[in-house]
């Protein structure tokens, strides 16, 4: 009787251990899957590149991003300067780096912001269920109701315009998406016995949701958090370009393609580099979070 | 379906109203505001300020100004303009045609594009043709719309010499529906592409569910011919998301607009929003957010009812 019993016990013990030990864990699995995505590795690469270079702008680019030399307006793309000058005769390349601190940082930050807001919200309704749940879905369901460029646009005249009110504002307005993904898997997954078996052993609400319930929600939330990047990165130059993000003269790609609107007759460059920053950088990150969707869907795991 | 159509508008308004709200709170947390420009004024005495603010009713509580914001709104008056002193109501009127006008022929545009090219790459799964649309679906995701704007700008307005910058028609001649059409070109093509390649993963990912049905197997097995079977059985059945997924996207059409907009010089409201927003012009904002949300809640609840009557599975709960 005490063996059965044991036995019957057994194998959630353990399962635990094999999980670390297996040969083929879910993420070895998940990182065969995505290798095979050469356009998302290449992403990565892409990925890499800029943003190393961007964080060793000074060392990457001899020239500073906002000093004005007037005997070298308007030049053409040449060896000293490969991607041309502005019309204060800024060096573009010093600028596009520096600007891409600006834009990677700004969308990084932002989404980090929102997966946060976003999990949380997602965590407690879907763990909760009930009235909070519903209460929080009403509120998600009203803050995508909002027509979010126009917010956008109110809350950048109100509230400024520094990298800091953008990230918050950007991040305050991109978390509904998370929230609902979160939710839906904790719906799916509270039910399972592995829940109730730590609700058993007398798991408390924070470790059940942090230990055994997040960590099976954590894909989707990665793949919803990488193409969000994508999206923020987008907003935030739009939001420059409008001239109500990122100010002068500290530069963004964004606020960099306004400034080059009065110009770009004469100096094309000033117009097609950092435009072709921003759709090389959201395109690699698309790339990549199109790569994760294949490699930790569950709903692929299926199918592979 | 009635009472499901009535119960869903009657949840439409409160929400609506929160909207309006939360908007008219965040605009009156701004500095600023209506009064700093007489109180910049040294000839303006702190008792005349005074009795503007009464005669304003800003000496009242926000609330208090929020319901009366509200109650002149659902009779017509819509307030003034801080800055052009004319009615929101008026500008507005001006504005919304010019905006419908832009977004009806990039609707139009972006169907004709994103429905043919749907639809042959989803039949013709991984031929050239198919790898060539999704690719460059891919890609032109990842722009930004207004430098497609600007590139297009560069090249066929100030390199070549073809089209107008910007504008809606040439000053100083005769209105005529070609002078239109040019100045309708570039915008038009620059929200259109972007909106289509949108529609074109969405269509193939629809129409690629609904191909492997066993009703689409019965259908050639009955010996129809792939046209029909695709026009008949497939598309139909495929519709009812991409229709759905249009309902709802097209709020984002008027936001797409509104960056188009500013690039080409389009009178439109979303123009106007800009103005407006550089400006601090509380009433003008506030008229355009309420136009802009009910036009989001109207496209919400559409979709909610074309669902439900496209698709007989979905429950009038």
């Amino acid at each position: 009787m005490s063996t059965a019993a044991h036995a019957r016990l057994e194998p959630v013990a353990v399962g635990a251990a094999s999980m670390a030990t297996a040969p083929a864990g879910p993420w070895t699995l998940a990182w065969r899957r995505f290798r095979r995505h050469h356009l998302a590795l290449a992403g990565i690469a892409v990925i890499t590149i800029l943003a190393t270079a961007s964080i060793l702008a000074n060392v990457v680019s001899p020239y500073h991003p906002t000093k004005t030399n007037l005997l070298e307006m308007l030049d053409a793309p040449t060896a000293a300067h490969p991607m041309g000058t502005d019309e204060l005769g800024r060096d573009l390349m010093a600028r596009i780096l520096h600007g891409g601190r600006v834009s990677l940082a700004v969308g990084v930050l932002a989404v980090a912001l929102a997966v946060t807001i976003g999990s949380t919200v997602g965590a407690i309704a879907g763990y909760r269920g009930g009235w909070v749940d519903n209460l929080l879905m009403r509120l998600v369901d009203f803050m995508i109701a909002l027509p979010s460029i126009f917010v956008l646009i109110l809350l950048a005249t109100i509230y400024g315009t520094s990298p800091v009110t953008l990230i918050l504002v950007i991040g305050g307005l991109r978390w509904m998406g998370t929230a609902r993904q979160v939710r839906g898997a904790f719906l799916a997954l509270r039910e399972r016995e592995f829940i109730e078996a730590a609700r058993c052993l007398g798991a408390s609400p924070a470790r059940i949701i942090l230990r055994h319930l997040l960590p099976n929600a954590v894909g989707p939330i990665i793949v919803a958090a990488t193409l969000g990047i994508s999206g923020a990165i987008l907003t935030e130059s739009s939001l420059s370009y409008l001239g109500l993000g990122i100010q002068p003269p500290v530069a963004s790609w964004g606020n960099m393609l306004r400034n080059a609107q009065d110009q770009m007759t004469r100096a094309p460059w000033t117009a097609i580099f950092p435009g072709l920053m921003i759709f090389l950088t959201v395109l690699a990150v698309n790339y990549v979070g199109d790569g994760l969707r294949d490699a930790l869907d569950p709903r692929k795991v299926g199918t592979d | 379906m009635g009472t499901y159509i009535a119960r869903r508008v009657a949840q439409a308004l409160p929400l609506l109203v929160l909207m309006t709200m939360v908007v008219y709170a965040l605009l009156r947390a701004t500095p600023g505001g209506p009064m700093s420009m007489y109180e910049a004024d040294p000839t303006v005495t702190a008792e005349d300020l005074a009795r503007l603010r009464a005669h304003m009713g800003l000496d009242q509580p926000v609330p208090v100004q929020y319901a009366r914001w509200l109650g002149s709104l659902a009779t017509g008056d819509w307030g003034w303009s801080l800055v052009t002193k004319r009615p929101v109501l008026e500008m507005i009127g001006e504005r919304l045609p010019n905006t419908i006008l832009l977004m009806t022929v990039t609707f139009a545009v972006t169907l004709a594009i994103a429905i043919p090219v749907g639809t042959i790459s989803a039949i013709r799964q991984y031929s050239w043709f198919d790898h060539a649309a999704t690719s460059l679906a891919f890609a032109g995701n990842s722009l930004p719309t207004f430098w497609i704007g600007l590139m297009l700008i560069m090249i066929f307005a100030v390199g070549l010499r073809w089209l107008p910058a910007g504008g809606m028609y040439t000053l100083g001649e005769p209105s005529s529906l070609g002078d239109r059409l040019r100045y309708l070109i570039l915008p038009v093509a620059t929200l259109a592409l972007f909106d289509a390649t949108h529609y074109v993963r969405y269509l193939r990912a629809a129409l690629l569910d609904v191909i492997r049905q066993d009703y689409v197997r019965v259908a050639y097995a009955k010996g129809l011919d792939e046209a029909t079977v695709v026009r008949r059985h497939a598309f139909r059945n495929a519709a009812i998301p991409l229709v759905t997924a249009i309902a709802l996207d097209l709020p984002q059409l008027f936001s797409g607009a509104l960056i188009t907009e500013t690039i080409f010089a389009w009178p439109g409201m979303g123009r106007l929003f800009w103005e407006a927003a550089s400006r601090v012009d509380y009433p003008v904002l506030m008229g355009i957010f309420t136009v802009a949300s009910s036009l989001v809640i109207a496209c919400n609840l559409l979709a909610d009812i074309v669902y439900a009557w496209l698709d007989p599975r979905i429950r009038y709960r």
